[in-house]
């Protein structure tokens, strides 16, 4: 998978979502895309955390 | 009455006898003790010679330049030795030996040697060094920038010369673990065979440019020795060769004494092989320096600008913190929800709450209206498949 932003995961995550609640997607291919929107929420929760703690250090050196 | 003469008369006779004896010119060794040009123009000179204590005279006379003479002369002499004539000069002087009834013994003084002032060698050094500024080329290298970190080198100088391995030591042993990249042109580095050597060696050096090689200056390096062994420096094919060369050249050439018209056509000269690599290595340190002092600064300025910002309390601080607070716990909600939504939309979560999907011929049964009886349908549980028979359809309406 390329390097995505924070705001393109989230976007693709959505995205799966949606095809994962249509009640007429094959159940195979809902499999996959729990798979892969698990993998992006993940994603997705190191980004924002990493982000955060970088917020967190630059307000706290300038203390 | 005794046999006598006037005064005139015996100055007269001396004056015969001393014309007679000296009717030519004649070149004389002395010192310039005092020296005064008059308002008319004219220059009185006395004139000394020294006894071996150099303090004591021996003996001693009046010259004199003549206006239109002097004009001519004084400025020979600048522009061969670069020095004024001028009280304590020792000058090989040609002279009319003159004497006058009222004024005594004068030296007429025509002509002065140069050479016999500043020496031979120095008279051959002075014409190369002129005729590179006429030529214009006296300035050209050191009119070239060095790269304020230059770090690639072509080293000219011979392996076994003095000052070579001073050099080399000094300069990849820096304290401070700088690197340099330098590679030797080997050349013969003293006697009448280092000239035409070191120019070739200059002429490879421009070929491997030519081929690609990168160099930021040219190194030409050599320990102390003889005034002899050193004579080849002052060269004029030599030193012509460094100043026209494409990149700056660095010098380095005997003890702290020596200074030779290479080190002149050089853009940068030092005294000595290991003052070289001390200037070079200097560059980097004086740059390593100044990036610390930097840094610091900035770090000093960011933390004020921050201080500043909490200083003001105009609450701009705490708005943007509780801004980026709220952002941040809104981006979690997201996630969250969306993870709620992958957990729910999970067939295998679903099937754990009793929801379990409904196969027939390979794909998903949707409909009551898609089966008839006596058909097999496939049921997926959490744990296994169960096969049926179906036996009764009711349809409802949605």
């Amino acid at each position: 998978m390329k390097k995505m932003s924070y705001e393109e995961a989230v976007s693709e995550l959505e995205k799966l979502v949606s095809e994962i609640e249509n009640p007429s997607a094959p159940l195979e291919e809902v499999m996959d895309k729990v798979k892969e929107a698990m993998e992006l929420l993940e994603f997705c929760r190191k980004t924002l955390r990493e982000s955060e703690e970088n917020i967190d250090r630059i307000v706290n050196s300038g203390q | 009455m005794r046999e006598n003469l006037t005064l005139s008369e015996l100055q007269k006779s001396i004056k015969e006898v001393l014309e007679d004896k000296f009717f030519r010119r004649v070149w004389v060794r002395c010192e310039i003790y005092e020296l005064k040009v008059n308002y008319s123009g004219h220059c009185y000179m006395n004139l000394v010679e020294k006894g071996e204590d150099e303090e004591t005279f021996v003996a001693k006379a009046s010259g004199i330049v003549w206006n239109s003479r002097w004009k001519l002369l004084s400025a020979y002499f600048r522009n061969e030795t670069g020095k004024e004539l001028a009280a304590g000069m020792n000058v090989l002087a040609e002279v009319q030996v003159q004497y006058s009834e009222l004024y005594g013994l004068s030296l007429i003084i025509h002509d002065i040697d140069p050479a016999y002032t500043v020496g031979g060698s120095e008279m051959m050094r002075l014409k190369t060094i002129n005729r590179l500024k006429e030529e214009g080329m006296f300035d050209m290298n050191a009119s070239l920038t060095l790269p304020r970190l230059p770090r690639r080198f072509a080293l000219v100088s011979s392996p076994t010369a003095a000052g070579y391995g001073d050099f080399m030591k000094h300069l990849t042993e820096n304290g401070s673990g700088f690197l340099f990249h330098v590679r030797l042109y080997s050349a013969p580095m003293q006697g009448d065979a280092a000239p035409g050597g070191i120019i070739a060696v200059l002429d490879k050096i421009m070929q491997d440019m030519d081929e690609g090689g990168v160099y930021d200056a040219v190194l030409l390096v050599r320990g102390g020795g003889a005034v002899a062994d050193l004579a080849c420096f002052d060269d004029y094919d030599l030193a012509a060769h460094i100043a026209q060369f494409p990149i700056p050249v660095m010098t380095a050439i005997g003890h702290d004494r020596d200074f030779h018209i290479c080190d002149m056509t050089a853009c940068v000269s030092v005294k000595t092989p290991t003052a070289l690599a001390d200037f070079i290595i200097n560059l980097f340190v004086t740059e390593d320096a100044m990036l610390a002092s930097l840094s610091s600064r900035l770090r000093l300025a960011l933390n004020g600008k921050f201080r500043e910002a909490f200083r003001k309390g105009d609450g701009i601080f705490s708005v943007i913190s509780s801004a980026v607070k709220m952002r941040y716990a809104n981006e979690h909600n997201r996630l969250d929800r969306l993870g709620l939504r992958i957990k729910n939309g999970n067939p295998r979560e679903k099937m754990k709450s009793g929801y379990s999907p409904v196969f027939f011929k390979g794909g998903i049964l949707l409909s009551a209206g898609n089966v008839k009886i006596g058909d097999e349908i496939a049921v997926m549980l959490k744990d296994g498949i169960v096969k049926c028979i179906v036996n009764q359809i009711e349809k409802r309406e949605q």
